[in-house]
């Protein structure tokens, strides 16, 4: 481990924990909410599954949206990347509170670019450009899947004559494998959020299992967030799934079956290292690796359902909110991350920013480039 | 887990599928009952309602297990409050069929022969109104496009029994040499055998609004 002691490394990453553990608490309800109001899984069941495919997730497919965060902004403090997480779950606080829709992975790119702002860092525009397109592109792309699965479902059900009973017999085990593979999709894509700014400062050593698996240091933080968001699912989740399940989406078991894979294929999509190396090696177009909201990929597809079922209550209200986060949530994080890096630094009397390890970070931002600009090539 | 899920899951498909097989039963039984009843054939009418006493009771019994288990195994959860509500309402139609098989045997009222015909026409509709009417609920669980097919049969055997209804009173009061109260008597039993029918109707309303629940 580098010179930073236990207690120190603990006592920072709290805030990307804390992080962690509100972004378990709320978005495992996007993932098993409807299946455990309605009463087709028990919510030990359903936190027990979402728990380990969060981690699973985390730990083996974090690195794509990881990269992407270091590339607009390679926060190599443990003082910076403490605060940047920390202004990151202040806002998602107080968005909450005022009843926008927010996400953690708007959050955290609007901090690091506060933190970019702060330390003097030109942030690169076409990172942002390609974020805010993916966040955009998420539940645009989550209501078409939603869509195509709806439809493809119904004629499925139509053409098998399956028995009521049988039907929710295999609704059951299709909830309970889209929950696992949207809590792993969740863990993949929403890790970097918890601990993509830690990456860079908390360096810590290889450890190997059995002489055949290598886990690195990225894997191991990934690990330590993905259990404050295991946490967040079993302490606190169960309230949000009430909330999310009962008030905001009545959907039947079905069409909650759609709507949560609809939303893990787009959060997927948006963070498979292997599948855009592999669309790539095809000359294929592939998605940028961005973290992406869970929340409002759900609306999205519960919006895709709502044009499938041909329904009028298309609420544009909800759009508009929805693109209200887009711009306010990383505008109050950045504003929120400066004024605390400004306390850190100068009441504090921490470092935000090291100047010594800039060339490291560089060379590192030219690593990260190639490897995302490799998959641009195709995007464009 | 799965495989004792699947394993339950296949017992309550066959339970559901034995009531609605009884329900079917005790459409015929009651047909069968009538026409005994008017042929006169009174051996065999104590046979039927023994038949029709037993599908009762069976009918009962399964439908009382079904509505245990899908609780117990808090299975279909968003559907089990219809499930139940149809079993149940389908389940009135067999107790009403031997009620009034059991209220022709004991207060045994003439029928003329000038309405026989007409009476066992009636019979027949009603039972044939049941008999879709177990179908469309055999279709809300299996083969929910095929549910408007069935209902409209029995909209058909229910106005077809209307019809006969109405005519035969008609018979029954236009009749000279007959007492009020017999032509009254008469009268009481030709509405008990329309009523299913018309129950046979409302059930499938309830089969026509879950369907569309049932639809994803």
């Amino acid at each position: 481990m580098n010179s930073y002691s236990l207690v120190t490394i603990l006592f920072f990453l709290s805030s990307g924990l804390f992080l962690g553990w509100s972004l378990g608490a709320n978005d495992a309800a996007n993932v098993f909410g409807t299946a455990v109001t309605t009463k087709m899984l028990k919510f030990k069941t359903a936190a027990i599954i979402a728990s380990i495919f969060v981690i699973i997730g985390a730990v083996s497919g974090g690195k794509g949206t990881s990269s992407t965060l270091e590339k607009l902004g390679s926060v190599n403090a443990l003082g910076g990347a403490f605060i940047v997480a920390f202004a990151a779950a202040i806002s998602v606080y107080l968005m909450t509170n005022i009843s926008i829709p927010v996400s953690t992975s708007q959050s955290i790119v609007g901090a690091i670019i506060g933190w970019n702002f702060f330390v003097g860092l030109k942030t690169d525009l076409t990172v942002v450009t390609k974020i805010v397109m993916s966040w955009i592109a998420s539940p645009i792309l989550a209501a078409i899947f939603s869509i195509i699965f709806f439809l493809g479902i119904r004629k499925l059900l139509h053409n098998s004559n399956i028995h009521l009973i049988r039907k929710d017999f295999y609704t059951r085990i299709g909830l309970i494998v889209v929950g696992a593979f949207g809590a792993y999709s969740l863990g993949a894509n929403n890790i970097a959020n918890v601990m993509g700014v830690f990456t860079e400062t908390i360096p810590l050593e290889n450890i190997s299992l059995f002489n055949v698996f290598i886990i690195d240091s990225k894997q191991q933080l990934f690990f330590i967030g993905a259990m404050a968001i295991s946490t967040g699912i079993l302490t606190y989740s169960k309230n949000v799934m009430n909330t999310v399940g009962k008030k905001l989406f009545k959907l039947s078991p079905m069409t909650a079956l759609i709507v949560v894979l609809s939303s893990s294929t787009v959060l997927f999509l948006f963070a498979s290292r292997g599948l855009k190396s592999f669309l790539n090696s095809y000359g294929l177009p592939s998605l940028p690796l961005v973290p992406v909201s869970s929340s409002q990929a759900v609306v999205g597809a519960v919006l895709g359902i709502s044009i499938a079922k041909k329904a009028s209550n298309l609420s544009f209200k909800t759009l508009g909110k929805i693109s209200l986060g887009w711009v306010t949530t990383p505008l109050i994080s950045a504003l929120i991350c400066f004024i605390m890096l400004f306390f850190m630094q100068n009441v504090f009397m921490q470092k935000v920013y090291s100047r010594n390890i800039q060339n490291r970070v560089s060379i590192n931002r030219v690593e990260a480039s190639e490897y995302i600009n490799k998959g641009d090539n195709y995007d464009r | 887990m799965f495989d004792g899920l699947i394993k339950k899951t296949k017992i309550i498909e066959s339970e559901i599928d034995l009531f609605l097989d009884n329900i079917t039963k005790s459409a015929l039984v009651f047909k069968e009952a009538i026409r005994d009843y008017s042929k006169g054939e009174k051996k065999d009418l104590k046979k039927r309602i023994e038949q029709i006493s037993d599908l009762e009771r069976q009918t009962d019994e399964v439908r009382r297990e079904i509505k245990f288990k899908l609780y117990r195994e808090m299975l279909i959860p968003d559907a089990r409050g219809d499930v139940l509500g149809l079993l149940e309402t389908m389940d009135d139609l067999v107790d009403i069929a031997k009620e009034v098989v059991v209220q022709i045997d004991i207060e045994k009222p003439e029928i003329f022969p000038e309405i026989e015909d007409k009476f066992l026409k009636l019979a027949d509709y009603s039972s044939k109104a049941i008999e879709s009417t177990s179908k469309a609920g055999n279709a809300y669980f299996r083969n929910i496009t095929e549910v408007n097919n069935y209902i409209n049969k029995v909209k058909f055997y229910e106005t077809e029994a209307d019809d006969v209804e109405t005519e035969i009173k008609k018979i029954i009061f236009d009749k000279k040499d007959c007492e009020l109260s017999k032509k009254i008597h008469l009268r009481d039993i030709i509405v008990r055998v329309a009523f299913l029918s018309d129950e046979a109707e409302e059930v499938c309303e309830r089969i026509a609004v879950y369907s569309i629940k049932r639809n994803i």
